[in-house]
C-alpha cells in the first residue's frame, strides 16, 4: 500500500509533527561520486580555509590613484589597476593545475573603499575594540572560527572579524582604516550621495531605505555582475594582440572628435600590461617552486605551469589547459577590478570546445585528464569571495558569488549546442561537488535525451545543480527586451544566465582553429540587476495598509492618503500608486549613483572583454556593450503579496469576516503570537501563541484559510496573473542611466530573509519577522496542499517571457526519484514544466531530517550543500533564517 | 454509495512508484481488510474521520461547544480533549474543525464526483510524461465500485493509462466488468495460509486467490502481484514458496515486494487508534535479496520496493 503522508499537513502548523517526529531512517542521496585524488586534496585545503582579507590590492591601487591626482579618470584608474595587479603576491598551492587567485590568500578578497567606505568607517571603533580584545585570547581559540565553515564570524587571536564573515590580520587593520579614510568624500558612494540629494522628494527615498521597503542601493554596492563574461578576445588574439589592436586604434582616433576613445584605448593598454605583469609574476613563482621542488612529478607540473603562463601572458592559447587557464585569469582580473557578484562564465563548455576537440583529436588529452582539469576549475571558482558589507553579503548573496555555467541551448544556426565537453562538465560537477560554478541547463526540445538525462542525474545528486531554465522563454524575453537595440533571433540564441538567474544577452564570435570555424557564445550586455534593488512587496503592502506609516519604526514613509480604503480596487490602486512612486524615486537616485560609478571607477578590464567596446572605443559605462537595456526593478516576496491580497479580498471585502481595522490590529499583534526574536527561531513552525491572543487568533485562522497560491486555485492565481501583467509592464515606464526602459527581475536570492525580518505579520497569515516565500514562484511553506502538479499549474498561469526571470524551487526527497526509472520520470516532470512555459525550476534533493541534523551538528556536515533561491551553497555557511526556511519549505516525499 | 460520488482521502500527483511513468494516485477511503501493518489506516473506514493533532492543540476547548454530536469531552487538568469517535460517524458538518483556532482538528476524507476527479487528472496528465497515468489505490478502490466503473470509462475515453492497486477482496463480477478498462493491476497477496490471513487482515483469502486466478486467466493487461513483507507474519520460507508457486500457477511472472515501514505510525495517533506493528523492525536488505532469489527459482521477476523496471 502506498503511504498517504505527504499531503497530510492541511495547514502549516500540522506539518510540525511531520518534520519533527516522523520516524524512519534518513534516506541518503542515491548517487555519490568521488573526485580525483588531486581535486580531493585541493578541496580539503579549501574546506579548511577561512575567508580572508588582504590589503595588497587596495593599497597599491590607492597609492597609485593618489599619485595621479588631476589625471583623466579612466587613465588614473587603469594605472591604479596596473599597479595593484603588478604587486599581487603570487601564491601557488601544491597540486594545482590551474593557478592564479584574487589575492595571496586561497579564499581572499578585499574591500574597495573607492566604491564604498562608509560601512567601514562606521565599523572602525568596533573593529579596533575587537582587535584589542581579541589579543587576550589564546591562539588555540582560533579554531572556534570553524563553526560556520569558512566564515570568520568572530575575532580571535591575531584575526579580526569584519562584516561577520571575513578575517583580517591585526597588522593589516591600520592599513585598511588609513585607506578607508583616504577615500572619504571621494568614493562612488559619497559622491553619488551628494548628487542624488538633488532628486526632488529625496527625503522620501531615505525613509524608504530606512524602512527597508528597498533593501539596498545599487551604484556603489555591486555595480557590475549578473552578466556573462566574454573570453573571446584574449582567446583569439592573446593579450599582445589586444594591446596591438588598442595601439592601432589610438593612432586612428588621436586628435579626432570623441577623444574619450583615446583615453579608453590607452587605459586598456595600461590595464593589460598590469595583467601581463601579474601573469608573469605567477610564472616566475612557478619556476621558483620548480627549482626547489624535490618530487619529480610536482616539479614537472610547476615547470609546465610556468611555461604555459609565460606563453599566455602574450599569446593566444595552444591547448585546452592553456585556454582554460586564460579564461580563469581574465575571470579573476575582472573580479579584482570591481565589486562584483554574478560574473558568469556562461556557456564555457561551448567556448572551450575547439581547443578540447583539437587536443582530443591530437591524442594529447584524455577524458580522465579533462575531468581532473574541470574539477580543478570547480575549485578555483569555489575560491571566489566577494567583499561587501554584511547586509549585502548575508542578505543577498548568502556568501555565494553566482558564477553560473550554462549547458545546452541552441547554436547560432538553431541546432542543439550541447557537446561532449559539456557532458564531462556535468560529470566533473558530480565527482567534485562544490558550490561554484553552479550549473544551469538551458532546456530546449532539441537537446538530445541522453544529455538531458545526464543533467537530471546530476540534479539527483542533491547538489542542487543544474537548475533547469527554459531556452525558448528566455530567448523570447531577450528578443523583446533588446529588440530595439537590434537583437535578432539568431543572436538571441547566444544568451546565457548571468549571475544567479538573470537572462543575459550574448553574441556569437567567430574563431578559426585548425580547419574549423567555430562561433563562440559569450556575453554582450552590460551588468544586469542594477537599478532598483529589491522592493519587499509585503513590506510595501504593510506600509500602504497603515496609511504610509512604518509601524515598526513608528515613522511616516508616504504622505497620508486622506481617505479610507473602502474597496479592494481602492487598495490595489493605492498599492500600485505607492509602488510606482517608489520605483520612480529609486530609479532616479540609482541612476545618479551609477553615473558616479562610471565616472570615478569606469570598468576597464571588463570593457576590454565585452563586445563591442574594443571596436567602438567606449567602455561599458558609456554604453560600449552591444546591449544596454540592463537596468531592472527587482522585487521580493511576490507570493506573500499575492496571498495577502487574496486574503484581504476574501475576508475583508467579499465575506466581511473582519474589517480592515481588525486585520491591522491582528497584524500589529502578530496574530497573538510571540515575536521571532523572542523565540530565537526564524522558522514559522516554532511560533508560540500568547495566552492573551484573543480575537487575533480567529483572524489568523481566517487568514490562513484564505486561498493560497500554489494550489491551482483560480481565485488567487488570477490575482497573481493580474499583478505580473501590471508589474512587468509598468517597469517600462521608467528610464535608466543608459536611456533605456527598465524591466522586471524576479528572483529573491536571499533577500526574503532580511526583508521578512523587518515586515510585520502579513494578511496571508505569515508571522512577523519571518522570511517571505523564497524565489518568486515557490509556494509559501506548507500552503501548497495539492502537490507539485498543482503548484506548477499555478506557477505558469502568467507569461514568464515578460520577466527577465521567475523562479520555482522544489525540495524533493531522494526516495521520490530513486532508481534509473526515477531519473527518467524526474526528467519527464521537468520537461512538462518547461512545456507549460515555466522559465525555471530547481530542486533540493535532500531529506529534511538530514537538514535538521546538520543544523544541530554543523561540524558533521561541512560538505552538505543545499539549494537556496537560485544557487548552491554549503549548508553550514547559510544564515539560520535561511536554514529554517529551507527546512520548512515543502518537501515532496514519497516512500516505498 | 452513490454512483456519482466517491469518498477519497487523498489525490497525489508526482507519484513515481505506482505504475509506469509518473502518475496521479487516487486514494479511496474504505477497505474490507484490516491489515495490522496498514500504513494508511485512514483508508480503512468508509466514512469521514476526525484527525486530532494533540501536540498543536491550544486547549482553548473552542471545539467542544461547536460539536453538534456531543462527541468531544474535556478531561480537565490541561489534558487534550477526548473524542468519542463512534459519534463522529454520523456527523456531516464537522463543525469542530471550523471552530478550532489552532487547526489541530482536521477531517480525513472528502467526496468527489467523477467529473471533478477527471478534471484534476486531466490537469495532471501533462506532467506525467508519455507513459504515465492514473492509479487507483486506497483503501480499496473496489469499495467504490460504481464510481470506479464510471471513472475508468471516462479515463479510457480520454486516452488515459489506468492502473489499480487492489486487495483482491471484491466480487468477481465487479473485477470482470472493470478489467476491460484497466491497463495495469497491482494485486496484493498477503499470506497464503487462510488462518494466518484471517489473523493478519481480519479476512479470508479465499475470494482473493480465486479472483487472482480468474484475472490472470482472462485478462491481457499487466498483472503484478504485490507482497507486503511483514516480518514474522508472512516472510517465512514456507509462505513465500507457497506464494511463488501460486503466482507461477497463474501464468504471470512479476512480483513487487513492499517491505514493512513505520511511516504510518503517526497517523494511528491522529486517529486515536492502536498501531499493532509499532516498533516492528522493517526487513533488512539481505533478507529481501534472499526473497528475490527465491522467486527467481520460479522464474518470477521480483522487484523490491520502488526498485522497479517501470
Amino acid at each position: 500500500m502506498q503511504d498517504g503522508i505527504p499531503s497530510y499537513p492541511e495547514d502549516r502548523k500540522s506539518a510540525s509533527y511531520y518534520y519533527h517526529h516522523k520516524p524512519g531512517p534518513v534516506v541518503d542521496r542515491e548517487i555519490r561520486k568521488e573526485p580525483t585524488l588531486r581535486a580531493g586534496l585541493l578541496r580539503d585545503i579549501y574546506l579548511g580555509t577561512k575567508s580572508s582579507i588582504s590589503m595588497e590590492f587596495p593599497y597599491w591601487y590607492t597609492r597609485r590613484w593618489m599619485e595621479l591626482a588631476g589625471e583623466i579618470p579612466i587613465i588614473r584608474r587603469a594605472e591604479a589597476l596596473k599597479s595593484a595587479f603588478s604587486h599581487l603576491t603570487p601564491v601557488i598551492f601544491p597540486g594545482e593545475l590551474l593557478v592564479m587567485r584574487r589575492t595571496c590568500y586561497l579564499r581572499g578578497s578585499y574591500p574597495m573603499p573607492w566604491l564604498s567606505e562608509l560601512f567601514l568607517l562606521d565599523k572602525e571603533d568596533e573593529m579596533y575594540r575587537e582587535a584589542l580584545e581579541s589579543g587576550q585570547f589564546s591562539t588555540d581559540q582560533v579554531t572556534k572560527m570553524g563553526a560556520g565553515g569558512g566564515n570568520v564570524t568572530e575575532s580571535s587571536g591575531n584575526v579580526v572579524s569584519i562584516a561577520g564573515k571575513f578575517g583580517i590580520r591585526r597588522e593589516e587593520l591600520p592599513i585598511l582604516m588609513a585607506l578607508t579614510r583616504m577615500w572619504e568624500h571621494q568614493s562612488v558612494e559619497d559622491i553619488g550621495h551628494k548628487y542624488e540629494m538633488f532628486v526632488p522628494d529625496y527625503p522620501e527615498k531615505e525613509s524608504i531605505m530606512r524602512s527597508v521597503i528597498c533593501l539596498f542601493d545599487s551604484g556603489f554596492t555591486l555595480p557590475q555582475g549578473r552578466e556573462v563574461i566574454n573570453y573571446y578576445y584574449p582567446l583569439r588574439y592573446g593579450i599582445d594582440g589586444i594591446i596591438a589592436w588598442c595601439r592601432r586604434k589610438i593612432a586612428e582616433v588621436a586628435g579626432h572628435p570623441d577623444m574619450d576613445r583615446l583615453y579608453f584605448y590607452q587605459a586598456s593598454c595600461t590595464a593589460l600590461e598590469g595583467i601581463q605583469k601579474w601573469v608573469r609574476n605567477y610564472a616566475q613563482e612557478a619556476e621558483e617552486l620548480a627549482r626547489t621542488e624535490r618530487n619529480e612529478n610536482q616539479k614537472r607540473e610547476y615547470t609546465e605551469i610556468s611555461e604555459a603562463l609565460t606563453w599566455i601572458s602574450s599569446h593566444p592559447p595552444r591547448t585546452f589547459q592553456e585556454a582554460l587557464q586564460l579564461c580563469w585569469t581574465f575571470h579573476v582580473a575582472v573580479l579584482n577590478e570591481d565589486c562584483i557578484s554574478g560574473l558568469s562564465p556562461g556557456r564555457l563548455g561551448q567556448v572551450l570546445y575547439p581547443w578540447w576537440k583539437q587536443d582530443m583529436d591530437n591524442g594529447t588529452l584524455t577524458r580522465e585528464q579533462t575531468i581532473e582539469l574541470l574539477e580543478c576549475m570547480r575549485l578555483k571558482f569555489t575560491e571566489i569571495d566577494c567583499f561587501a558589507s554584511a547586509g549585502v553579503i548575508g542578505g543577498v548573496l548568502s556568501s555565494n558569488t553566482f558564477n553560473n555555467l550554462c549547458l545546452g541551448g541552441l547554436d547560432k544556426d538553431g541546432a542543439s549546442a550541447e557537446n561532449e565537453l559539456e557532458m564531462l562538465i556535468i560529470e566533473s560537477a558530480m565527482t567534485c561537488a562544490t558550490p561554484q560554478p553552479t550549473l544551469s541547463m538551458l532546456y530546449d526540445e532539441k537537446l538530445p535525451e541522453e544529455f538531458l538525462l545526464k543533467g537530471a542525474e546530476c540534479t539527483k545528486t542533491g547538489t542542487g545543480y543544474p537548475a533547469w531554465v527554459n531556452n525558448r522563454v528566455a530567448m523570447e524575453f531577450i528578443q523583446n527586451n533588446y529588440g530595439p537595440e537590434g537583437m535578432t533571433p539568431k543572436e538571441a540564441r547566444a544568451w546565457a544566465i548571468g549571475g544567479c538567474l538573470e537572462s543575459s544577452a550574448g553574441t556569437w564570435m567567430p574563431l578559426r582553429l585548425g580547419a574549423h570555424t567555430y562561433y563562440l557564445p559569450g556575453g554582450a550586455g552590460a551588468a544586469t540587476s542594477v537599478g532598483v534593488h529589491f522592493i519587499g512587496l509585503p513590506k510595501l503592502l504593510e506600509v500602504v495598509l497603515f496609511d504610509g506609516m512604518d509601524m515598526r519604526l513608528d515613522q511616516r514613509i508616504f504622505p497620508p492618503l486622506g481617505k479610507r480604503i473602502e474597496t479592494y480596487e481602492d487598495l490595489m490602486d493605492t498599492f500600485k500608486d505607492r509602488f510606482r512612486r517608489t520605483v520612480d524615486l529609486l530609479c532616479r537616485c540609482n541612476n545618479i549613483q551609477h553615473d558616479a560609478w562610471r565616472k570615478i571607477t569606469p570598468p576597464v578590464i571588463n570593457s576590454i572583454l565585452k563586445p563591442d567596446c574594443l571596436t567602438s572605443g567606449k567602455h561599458i559605462g558609456m554604453m560600449g556593450s552591444r546591449y544596454n537595456t540592463t537596468f531592472s526593478v527587482e522585487v521580493s516576496g511576490g507570493i506573500n503579496l499575492v496571498n495577502s491580497l487574496a486574503s484581504i479580498k476574501k475576508n475583508v471585502f467579499e465575506e466581511e469576516n473582519f474589517s480592515l481595522e481588525e486585520l491591522k490590529t491582528a497584524l500589529l499583534n502578530n496574530f497573538g503570537y510571540t515575536y521571532e526574536r523572542e523565540t530565537g527561531s526564524c522558522s514559522l513552525f516554532e511560533m508560540k501563541m500568547r495566552p492573551d491572543a484573543g480575537s487575533c487568533a480567529r483572524v489568523h485562522t481566517l487568514c490562513n484559510d484564505a486561498p493560497k497560491y500554489g494550489n491551482d486555485d483560480p481565485y488567487v492565481d488570477t490575482i497573481l496573473r493580474d499583478w505580473e501583467d501590471w508589474f512587468c509592464n509598468m517597469c517600462h515606464d521608467f528610464v535608466s542611466l543608459y536611456e533605456k526602459p527598465l524591466y522586471a527581475c524576479q528572483i529573491s536570492v536571499s533577500t526574503h530573509g532580511p526583508m521578512g525580518a523587518v515586515t510585520l505579520a502579513s494578511p496571508d497569515g505569515r508571522h512577523a519577522g519571518t522570511t517571505y516565500a523564497d524565489a518568486s514562484l515557490s509556494a509559501y511553506p506548507g500552503t501548497d496542499r495539492n502537490g507539485p502538479y498543482a503548484l506548477c499549474n499555478s506557477a505558469t498561469c502568467w507569461d514568464h517571457a515578460k520577466s527577465q526571470n521567475s523562479q520555482l524551487n522544489l525540495k524533493v526527497h531522494p526516495s521520490a526519484l530513486q532508481g534509473r526509472e526515477g531519473t527518467r520520470k524526474f526528467l519527464e516532470f521537468i520537461r512538462a514544466y518547461m512545456r507549460r512555459g515555466g522559465f525555471h525550476i530547481q530542486f533540493n534533493v535532500v531529506d529534511s531530517r538530514t537538514l535538521r541534523d546538520a543544523q544541530a551538528h554543523p561540524e558533521l556536515y561541512r560538505d552538505l550543500m543545499v539549494r537556496v533561491a537560485g544557487f548552491t551553497q554549503y549548508w553550514v555557511e547559510l544564515g539560520k533564517p535561511i536554514q529554517d526556511e529551507i527546512i520548512a519549505r515543502t518537501e515532496y516525499e514519497e516512500i516505498q | 454509495m452513490s454512483d456519482e460520488t466517491g469518498l477519497l482521502f487523498d489525490i497525489q500527483g508526482f507519484s513515481f512508484h505506482d505504475g509506469p511513468g509518473s502518475r496521479t494516485v487516487v486514494y479511496f477511503k474504505g477497505c474490507p481488510l484490516r491489515c495490522r501493518w496498514c500504513a494508511n489506516p485512514e483508508g480503512q473506514d468508509p466514512h469521514r474521520e476526525l484527525l486530532y493533532h494533540r501536540e498543536q492543540c491550544e486547549k482553548d476547548n473552542a471545539c467542544v461547544p461547536a460539536c453538534t454530536g456531543h462527541a468531544i469531552g474535556i478531561p480537565g487538568n490541561g489534558l487534550p480533549v477526548t473524542v468519542q469517535r463512534e459519534r463522529c460517524r454520523l456527523c456531516t458538518g464537522f463543525e469542530c474543525v471550523n471552530a478550532c483556532n489552532s487547526r489541530a482538528l482536521q477531517v480525513s476524507g472528502f467526496f468527489i464526483t467523477v467529473g471533478e476527479l477527471l478534471k484534476q487528472v486531466q490537469r495532471d496528465r501533462r506532467y506525467w510524461g508519455s507513459s504515465g497515468g492514473v492509479t487507483l489505490s486506497g483503501g480499496e478502490p473496489m469499495v467504490h465500485y460504481p464510481f470506479v466503473k464510471k471513472f475508468l470509462s471516462a479515463c479510457v475515453d480520454s486516452y488515459i493509462h489506468t492502473a489499480m492497486e487492489t486487495s483482491g477482496h471484491a466480487p468477481w463480477e465487479h473485477y470482470h466488468s472493470l478489467l476491460g478498462q484497466l491497463d495495469w493491476v497491482f494485486f496484493d497477496l498477503k499470506c497464503m495460509d487462510d488462518a494466518r490471513h484471517r489473523a493478519g487482515t481480519g479476512c479470508s483469502n479465499r475470494l482473493i486467490l480465486e479472483n487472482a486466478k480468474k484475472i490472470a486467466a482472462s485478462w491481457e493487461g499487466r498483472l503484478i502481484f504485490r507482497v507486503p513483507i511483514v516480518p514474522g507474519f508472512n516472510d517465512s520460507r514456507g509462505n513465500l514458496i507457497a506464494t511463488a508457486e501460486f503466482i507461477a500457477g497463474t501464468g504471470k511472472h512479476e512480483v513487487n515486494l513492499l517491505p514493512l515501514h513505520q511511516l504510518g505510525t503517526s497517523k494511528y495517533d491522529l486517529l486515536g487508534r492502536e498501531y499493532h506493528c509499532r516498533g516492528l523492525t522493517p526487513p533488512e536488505i539481505p533478507h529481501l535479496k534472499k526473497i528475490e532469489a527465491l522467486f527467481a527459482e520460479y522464474s518470477i521477476e521480483c522487484y523490491s520496493g520502488c526498485d522497479t523496471p517501470f
